[in-house]
C-alpha cells in the first residue's frame, strides 16, 4: 500500500480525480454556452435554478412550482438567473475564486476525502504491528485499581446512629472471636440495600454504594483475615473483611486485544492519510523565508 | 496465532475470570443498557449535524470512555457506564448521507439524465449539509404528510409517499458497506462478562406520520448478520411484512431476532390498534405472530413517555409525565392521545382481544431506551447530550427552529430511557433470553433496581429477606411471567416487590402497583395502588398519598436526599381480585423530584424555566407486567 501511494500513476489518478470534482463543481454552468458572453436560458436551466433557490430537494416539486409561475414571476426568475450567471462568470474571470478562503477550504476538504479513499481497502493489521502499537501505548489501557471485600452492616435508620455503632462494635469482637470467614458474613447484621460482597470493584463504584469518602478509606485498609471497623457510611456502620486491593495495572495484550485492534486500525488510517498527503507535498519545492524577529 | 483467534482467546479469558470471581449473590443480576441508539450512519442523524459520532464513538461512550460530541465538539463522558448497547441505525438510506458528504457513495449508472439529476442532488446535499439549518430543512422534506383519510389504512392513503429518494439510484452497495461497518464495530466491542454489544437496526415505517417504528436486534454475530441487509420500510411499511422477513431470514440464516415497537405515543392510535394496520380484524394467527416477534415494547424515550397520558388515564395523578405531542411530519396537526397510543391501554386491549380470539397480541414486557441520534446514549438530566446533535446545547435547545411544522425543540425532549435486564450474566445470549421471557423493565434514566415477583403464598417476611430474589424465583414468577387460576379457590395473587435507588442519585418517593383487567362484560379497567412509600405519610380514604415534597432549589438546581427512602420493599396482596377475570399487574416506582434538564439549562442561561416542561420531575421505573389468566 505504501509503495502504491508512491506510484506516479496513482498520484496522477488522484490529481485527475481532484480536477474532476472541481470541474463538477464549476464546469456545467460554463459549458452551457460556447461563447463566454452568451447566456442561454431554457426551461431545464430554470427549473434547476428554481430548485436551488427554493432549497427544494425534489425535482418534481420544482417543476410543479415552475409550471405554476406567472409570466411576470418567470421573468423575475430569468432576470435573477442571468444576474447570477453574469456575476459568477465575472467573478471567475477576475479570479476571485483563487484567493477565497471558503472555496479553498472546501477544495482542501474534498482532497482530504480523496486521500482517505486510498485506504478504503486497507491491508489487514498483522500481529507484529499490533504488538508494537500496544507496546507504545500500553498506559492507555491501564486497568483501574479495585477492591474485594465482604461486610456486615448495621442500619442506622433501623437502630439509630448510636445503637447501630454499639451493635457493630459488639459484633466485631464476636466475628473475630469465631473467625467468621468470607461466606459466613450473611449470618450477621442487617440487610444492606446494595451488595453483600464486592469483588474487584473500582473506587467510583464503592463511592456510589457507600457515599463519598468511604472508597478512600477502603483502599488504604490492609488485607487481613481479621474483621475491621466499624466504619460509617451514608447508611450506617460496617464491619469489613478485606480480601484484597488490586493495584492499578497494565494489562496484557490478549486481555484488551479488541480495543487495541480498533485503535491500531485508526492509527494506521491516520498514518496512511498523512503519508498520502506527504507524498503530494514532496512534489513541491517549499522555499521558506521565515524570519525569527 | 492468528489475530482473530488471539482476540477470541482474550474474550474467553475475560469471560472465565468474570464467571469465577463474580460469586453470584443473587440468581440474576440487573444490567442497564440502551437498545436504541443512532449514529452518523442514520440519514436523519447526519442531516442534523451528527457527522462524526460513529458506532465506535457510541461504544466508547457506553463503556465509560470520554468522547467528542459530534456537534459542540466538547469532551463528554457518561456518569455510570452501560452494560450493553444496540446501535440501531435506520435501515433506510443507511450510511448514504455520510457517503454523500465524504464522496464515497457507490454510484450506479443511471443514464445521462439520471446521472445529472443525481449530480445535482449530491451537489445540493453537500452544500446543505455544510450549514446545519439547511440539512435539517432537507430532512423535513423527507418527512411524511398527514393523511387525507384519517383512520383508514395509512399505507394506502393518497398522501403517503414512503421514505427515501430515488434520485441517488440504487444505494444498496453503499448500504451494504455501511451495514458491514456497523456489524464489525459491534463485534470489536463485544466483551462477554463486561460489556455486550448487540447487532441491530431500525425499521422506520411512518405512513402519513403514524409512527410504527421498530428496533430489531439479534443475539447472533457477524457471520450471520452479514448474510442479509437490514429490512427497511422502503421494502414495506406493514409490520406483517417485517415479521415475515424475520421469519424467512431466520429460516435461511439461523439468525434470531426481537422487534421492539417504540414511540407508540405518536402512532395516531395505530400501534396498539383494535385491528391490523390494513383494518382487518385481529386473528389468533396475527396475535401469535406479533407476540412471537415483539415480546417487549419501549415505554419511555427522548421523544416522550408512552406509559400513559392524562387523556387516556384521567384518574392517574402521575400520568402527566414527559408527554410529547408532536407528530413526525411536514404539516401541522393537533395532537390527540388515543388508547392505541399508550402502553397501559395497549395492555388492556390485549386482554380484551385475547378474550375474543384466544391469543393476546399485546402481551409485552417494558423497557426504556434513548433513541438519541448523537451516537451518545445519554438519559441523565444533568448529562443529557440531545436528541439530535444540533439540539444538544442550551442555546440550540432553546432556539431550535421547528423541523417542518413540528413545534418541538430541544426542551420538548425528555432525557429518558434505559433498558434494565435481569440476567444470569452479561452476554448476548443471556440478554436475548431475558427479552424473550420479558424479565426486563424500563427506567427514565436513573439506575433504579426493581424486583417484582408474583405468587400466591410467599413467606410473610420475604420482603425484608436478604435472599428476596431466591425466594421470589422459588415461590413465584418474576416480572414478565404468568399466573393462572390457583387450585385454592380463595387464593389471592401477591406481589413481592423491592425497589432500590440509583446509588448515585435521588431517593424514592413510592412504589405503585398498576392493575388492568377485563370484566365479565368485556369492559376494560385500570386501578392504581400505592403499596409502599417513604416518610411518615398515610393513605387517605381514596387510597391517595400526600406528595413526598420537593427539595430542588430552583436557582441552583441542587436537591438533597432529606426526603424519600433509599429502598422500598413490600409484599402486596390484591384486595380486589376476581379469579374469573383476566388481569395484569405492573409496578411503577417514583423518585423524589429532581431538576429537569431544561431547568438546568435555564439556570445556566439565566432565564426563567422554559414552558416546554416542568422545572422538576419525578423520574420513574416501570416493570414488565405479570399476567393472570383464569
Amino acid at each position: 500500500m505504501r509503495k502504491l501511494l508512491a506510484e506516479p500513476l496513482i498520484q496522477f489518478v488522484a490529481i485527475g480525480a481532484a480536477l474532476f470534482i472541481a470541474a463538477q463543481m464549476f464546469a456545467p454552468e460554463r459549458l452551457q454556452s460556447v461563447d463566454e458572453f452568451d447566456i442561454s436560458v431554457d426551461n431545464k436551466t430554470l427549473v434547476h435554478y428554481l430548485q436551488l433557490q427554493a432549497k427544494s430537494f425534489s425535482a418534481a416539486d420544482a417543476e410543479q412550482k415552475f409550471l405554476l409561475l406567472s409570466e411576470q414571476e418567470k421573468q423575475t426568475l430569468i432576470d435573477d438567473y442571468v444576474r447570477d450567471q453574469v456575476l459568477f462568470r465575472e467573478a471567475m474571470a477576475l479570479g476571485l475564486d483563487a484567493n477565497d478562503e471558503v472555496i479553498r477550504r472546501r477544495l482542501i476538504q474534498k482532497m482530504e476525502y480523496i486521500a482517505q479513499g486510498f485506504y478504503q481497502n486497507i491491508a489487514p493489521i498483522d500481529e507484529a504491528y499490533l504488538s508494537e502499537f500496544f507496546a507504545e501505548n500500553r498506559e492507555d489501557y491501564q486497568v483501574a485499581a479495585a477492591v474485594s471485600f465482604t461486610h456486615v452492616f448495621f442500619d442506622e435508620k433501623k437502630h439509630g446512629v448510636e445503637k447501630a455503632q454499639q451493635l457493630a462494635t459488639q459484633s466485631l469482637a464476636e466475628l473475630n472471636h469465631k473467625s467468621i470467614a468470607f461466606n459466613g458474613a450473611s449470618q450477621f447484621g442487617d440487610r444492606f440495600l446494595f451488595n453483600r460482597n464486592y469483588i474487584e470493584r473500582t473506587a467510583e463504584y464503592i463511592r456510589g454504594h457507600f457515599g463519598k469518602g468511604f472508597e478512600t478509606l477502603l483502599f488504604t485498609l490492609p488485607s487481613q483475615t481479621q474483621w475491621q471497623g466499624p466504619f460509617q457510611s451514608d447508611y450506617g456502620f460496617h464491619l469489613l473483611l478485606m480480601k484484597r486491593v488490586t493495584e492499578p495495572r497494565l494489562p496484557n495484550l490478549n486481555e484488551v486485544s479488541g480495543i487495541v485492534l480498533a485503535d491500531a486500525r485508526r492509527r494506521q488510517q491516520q498514518d496512511l492519510k498523512k503519508q498520502a498527503v506527504d507524498t503530494l507535498i514532496k512534489k513541491y519545492n517549499v522555499s521558506k523565508v521565515v524570519n525569527d524577529s | 496465532m492468528t489475530l482473530s483467534r488471539l482476540a477470541t482467546a482474550g474474550l474467553l479469558a475475560a469471560a472465565i475470570s468474570n464467571a469465577t470471581t463474580l460469586q453470584a449473590e443473587e440468581p440474576t443480576q440487573v444490567l442497564f443498557g440502551d437498545t436504541h441508539l443512532h449514529t452518523n450512519y442514520s440519514f436523519d442523524a447526519f442531516l442534523n449535524q451528527n457527522k462524526s459520532a460513529d458506532p465506535d464513538t457510541a461504544y466508547r461512550w457506553a463503556k465509560g470512555q470520554p468522547v467528542i460530541h459530534p456537534y459542540n465538539r466538547a469532551r463528554v463522558q457518561i456518569e455510570t457506564p452501560l452494560d450493553f448497547l444496540v446501535v440501531a441505525d435506520h435501515a433506510e438510506l443507511m450510511g448514504v448521507m455520510r457517503s454523500i458528504d465524504n464522496n464515497t457513495l457507490e454510484l450506479e449508472d443511471l443514464g445521462f439524465i439520471g446521472n445529472i439529476k443525481r449530480w445535482f442532488a449530491i451537489y445540493f446535499l453537500q452544500d446543505a449539509m455544510d450549514s446545519g439549518r439547511e440539512g435539517s430543512n432537507f430532512f423535513a422534506t423527507l418527512l411524511p404528510r398527514s393523511a387525507q383519510n384519517p383512520g383508514g389504512d395509512p399505507v394506502q392513503d393518497p398522501t403517503n409517499t414512503g421514505i427515501g429518494s430515488s434520485a441517488f439510484g440504487d444505494t444498496s452497495k453503499t448500504e451494504t458497506r455501511a451495514w458491514n461497518e456497523i456489524v464489525d464495530a459491534a463485534e470489536r466491542h463485544n466483551d462477554p462478562g463486561t460489556f455486550t454489544s448487540l447487532i441491530g437496526w431500525e425499521w422506520s415505517s411512518i405512513p402519513t406520520g403514524a409512527n410504527l417504528h421498530r428496533v430489531v436486534f439479534t443475539p447472533d454475530g457477524a457471520d450471520k448478520a452479514k448474510q442479509y441487509l437490514p429490512y427497511g420500510s422502503d421494502q414495506s411499511e406493514y409490520p406483517e411484512d417485517l415479521w415475515q422477513w424475520l421469519q424467512t431470514t431466520q429460516e435461511n440464516t439461523g439468525s434470531r431476532f426481537v422487534a421492539i415497537p417504540h414511540n407508540s405515543n405518536i402512532s395516531k392510535g395505530y400501534m396498539f390498534a383494535e385491528t391490523t394496520l390494513k383494518g382487518q380484524p385481529i386473528t389468533a394467527d396475527y396475535a401469535r405472530t406479533r407476540v412471537n416477534w415483539e415480546p417487549v415494547a419501549e415505554a419511555t424515550q427522548i421523544k416522550g413517555d408512552s406509559e400513559t397520558h392524562p387523556a387516556v388515564s384521567p384518574d392517574d395523578e402521575f400520568a402527566d409525565f414527559e408527554t410529547y405531542a408532536h407528530y413526525i411530519q411536514q404539516d401541522a396537526q393537533d395532537y390527540e392521545a388515543k388508547p392505541g397510543d399508550y402502553i397501559r391501554s395497549g395492555l388492556k386491549r390485549g386482554l380484551a382481544i385475547e378474550e375474543k380470539v384466544g391469543v393476546n397480541p399485546y402481551k409485552f414486557g417494558l423497557i426504556g431506551s434513548t433513541d438519541a441520534h448523537t451516537g451518545i446514549a445519554s438519559a441523565e438530566e444533568n448529562n443529557f447530550w440531545g436528541k439530535l446533535a444540533i439540539d444538544s446545547t442550551p442555546e440550540t435547545k432553546k432556539n431550535g427552529e421547528s423541523i417542518g411544522e413540528m413545534k418541538s425543540n430541544g426542551w420538548s425532549m425528555s432525557a429518558s430511557g434505559l433498558a434494565a435486564v435481569w440476567a444470569k450474566e452479561n452476554s448476548r445470549e443471556e440478554i436475548f433470553a431475558a427479552f424473550q421471557r420479558k424479565e426486563v423493565y424500563a427506567t427514565t434514566g436513573p439506575r433504579l433496581k426493581v424486583r417484582m415477583f408474583g405468587g400466591w403464598d410467599f413467606d410473610t417476611t420475604a420482603y425484608d429477606a436478604d435472599n428476596l430474589a431466591e425466594i421470589g424465583y422459588a415461590q413465584g414468577v418474576p416480572m414478565g411471567g404468568d399466573l393462572t387460576r390457583s387450585s385454592d379457590p380463595s387464593a389471592t395473587p401477591q406481589l413481592l416487590i423491592r425497589a432500590i435507588k440509583d446509588p448515585k442519585e435521588a431517593n424514592l418517593d413510592r412504589v405503585q402497583v398498576i392493575k388492568g383487567w377485563v370484566d365479565r362484560d368485556g369492559k376494560q379497567h385500570e386501578r392504581i395502588f400505592n403499596v409502599a412509600w417513604a416518610d411518615e405519610r398515610s393513605l387517605d380514604g381514596n387510597g391517595k398519598l400526600q406528595p413526598v415534597g420537593n427539595t430542588v432549589d430552583l436557582s441552583t438546581g441542587h436537591y438533597d436526599n432529606s426526603i424519600g427512602s433509599a429502598e422500598l420493599s413490600t409484599l402486596w396482596t390484591d384486595p380486589s381480585f376476581n379469579p374469573s377475570e383476566r388481569a395484569f399487574y405492573y409496578v411503577r416506582v417514583l423518585q423524589i423530584p429532581t431538576p429537569r434538564h431544561s431547568l438546568l439549562d435555564a439556570i445556566a442561561l439565566q432565564i426563567p424555566a422554559p414552558e416546554e416542561g416542568p422545572a422538576t420531575i419525578q423520574e420513574r421505573a416501570y416493570t414488565s407486567p405479570i399476567w393472570y389468566t383464569p
